[in-house]
């Protein structure tokens, strides 16, 4: 199952945003909801997470507050600032157009594939 | 591969020291919530750390990443930039807290200009008060108040102006502009005033026409200018300032001095 | 508004803030040192402004001790000095100083203006209005402190240095030789022409007060 499919590059930057559009997080909360939804699907290189937050935060699309989670610990947790979800619509309607031109030329592949 | 080894691992990469102990408490907290939900599937403590730390990658490879993220010039200012704010702040407190009091009190008047009146004795003059007499260099002159004192051959009046000073580079003028006010009345006297008696060397002089300041705001400053031995027969004054390089004057009615026609 | 406490600002963040920080404390600073003026001219202008003098034309400018700059300027029928000096950082903020407003009276050839006897007491000023003259000479009494000439002392100080109809006379730099601020009413200015002869002489003032004739 961890040999799943890596992520294209590019698309942390919308998953994360993705996750933070409902509610605050924190790192591991976000890499758990991430296993979740894609029913371990997607393996993210949990390291990789930080530096796009980092980015996203140093862009001003997200800001960090600490505060005492749950289990008991100290988090870091994330939040999406407006700018954060303007970013993740343009990311969004980026994603959907390359998927729907992946997809066109996937299926016309199929058509030409099923008579063979 | 241990939590502490792994954020040492990661951190050794990054060159911005003062931002390690933000990152190693982020990562071994991710790891450390790792750790425990491992556990919690029943893994030994040992391999459930292993687990943890083969999931988050390569260390080389996070800290590469963070180190492009955490610029150390930036950083360097920004520290710096706060050192040098704290040390500024310092030395300023002291001279702060004592000129903020200064300027408190000088933000309210210690006496109140409408209880002027009460102070004197004589008749209030007529049409008063005159607002914007006078506009010069950025200051505004009103005629406050004023009154006229029958005396046995002569009058006296005193009247209080208010001078208006928005800019904060204008202040109360200086004592000297204020002593050479030149008075005269229609009649043709005049009356002295102390620059005129010092720039002649009059001796024995006796000064007519004297201000002294009364109330200072930070805005305005209240002043009086008393005219002494005033032939009662004279109609209005004329104050004016001569001697400088934009001269001024204002008349000013005394209808309703005691002896007037 | 608590998790504006909590939150925790990025390197950028943090500058930004510190920078607007500086900038109040530099508001703050400024207020503390009584609105101090930015340049040079514009605590002129302030001065000028205080003394309702309107707007001077600048005949000469001079420097005094510690940065305290001097100038003599006319405006309308009056003439005067006026000092402003830096604040802190030299030449970096001005505080207006003093000023002295003289009558300028063109029908008189020569206006003696002495400069600031108190801070800057050797320099006199004079104004003017004969362009036959080429040098003036200035006699003061100065008051000596050397043993053996104790007392007032008659100085005569002398001046082919015209710039803009205004003449400079200055002491040379021993104190016996400065203007004294109360003396400043007892100068004889003297004009001559191209050929040496006398234009014109100001009145005898009262010597008697220094002991002379």
């Amino acid at each position: 199952m961890k040999s799943g499919s890596n992520l294209p590059t590019g698309s942390t930057a919308l998953l994360v945003l993705s996750l933070l559009a409902p509610g605050d997080k924190y790192g591991y909360e976000m890499i758990a909801a991430l296993e979740e939804k894609s029913d371990h699907t997607f393996t993210l290189k949990e390291g990789t997470l930080y530096p796009v937050l980092h980015s996203l935060e140093k862009e001003g699309a997200v800001t960090a507050y600490e505060k005492e989670a749950p289990t008991g610990r100290k988090r870091k947790y994330y939040r999406i600032t407006p700018r954060g979800r303007r970013l993740l619509e343009e990311k969004r309607t980026e994603w959907q157009s390359f998927s729907r031109l992946v997809n066109a030329i996937v299926a016309e592949g199929e058509g030409l594939l099923s008579p063979v | 591969m241990t939590i502490p080894e792994y954020c040492a691992a990661v951190c050794r990469l990054v060159r911005f020291i003062p931002d390690h102990p933000a990152i190693v408490r982020e990562l071994s907290g991710h790891l450390e919530d790792a750790v425990e939900a491992h556990q919690a599937k029943g893994l030994p403590y040992d391999q459930a750390v292993e687990q943890a730390v083969t999931a988050m990658g390569d260390p080389a490879e996070v800290g590469k990443a963070l180190d492009a993220l955490h610029s150390p010039l930036l950083g360097w200012i920004q520290i710096w930039v706060r050192r040098a704010l704290v040390v500024c702040a310092t030395l300023m407190l002291l001279p702060a807290l004592l000129g903020l009091w200064r300027l408190g009190e000088s933000c309210f008047p210690q006496e109140d200009p409408a209880q002027w009146r009460s102070t004197q004795t004589g008749e209030g003059l007529p049409g008063l008060p005159q607002r914007n007499i006078v506009e010069h260099s950025g200051y505004t002159l009103s005629l406050w108040d004023g009154v006229h004192t029958t005396g046995k051959e002569t009058d006296q009046v005193s009247l209080l102006l208010r001078l208006d000073h928005f800019s904060p580079w204008l202040r109360r003028p200086s004592e000297w502009t204020f002593q050479s006010l030149t008075v005269t009345d229609d009649l043709g006297t005049e009356y002295l005033n102390w620059a005129t008696a010092y720039r002649e060397h009059q001796a024995d002089f006796q000064v007519l026409a004297s201000s002294s300041g009364v109330y200072d705001t930070f805005f305005s400053d209240w002043f009086v200018l008393t005219i002494d031995s005033i032939p009662p027969e004279a109609q209005t004054l004329t104050i004016a300032l001569e001697q400088t390089g934009e001269p001024f004057s204002f008349s000013i009615p005394l209808t309703g001095g005691g002896e007037d026609e | 508004m608590s998790r504006l406490f909590h939150k925790t600002p990025t390197r950028g963040g943090k500058l930004r803030r510190d920078l607007v920080c500086f900038l109040l404390l530099g508001v703050l600073g400024w207020v503390l040192l009584d609105f101090p003026c930015f340049t040079q001219q514009q605590a002129f202008e302030a001065l000028e402004g205080r003394n309702f003098y309107g707007e001077g034309q600048v005949l000469r400018t001079l420097e005094g001790e510690n940065g305290h700059q001097y100038r003599i300027t006319r405006a309308g029928h009056a003439c005067a000095w006026e000092q402003v000096w830096p604040v802190l950082f030299s030449r970096f903020l001005w505080q207006p100083g003093r000023m002295e407003i003289v009558p300028d009276d063109p029908s008189t050839p020569l206006v003696a203006l002495p400069v600031d006897a108190d801070f800057l007491p050797g320099v006199v000023a004079v104004l003017c209005h004969d362009s036959s003259i080429v040098r003036v000479t200035a006699e003061y009494p100065a008051l000596s402190n050397a043993p053996e000439a104790e007392g007032w002392q008659k100085i005569l100080l002398s001046s082919t240095d015209c710039r803009n109809n205004c003449f400079l006379l200055t002491a040379p730099a021993e104190e016996a030789a400065f203007l004294d601020a109360q003396a400043t009413d007892a100068l004889v200015l003297t004009g001559y022409n191209h050929e040496g002869a006398v234009v014109w002489r100001s009145p005898q003032p009262d010597w008697s007060f220094y002991g002379w004739k």
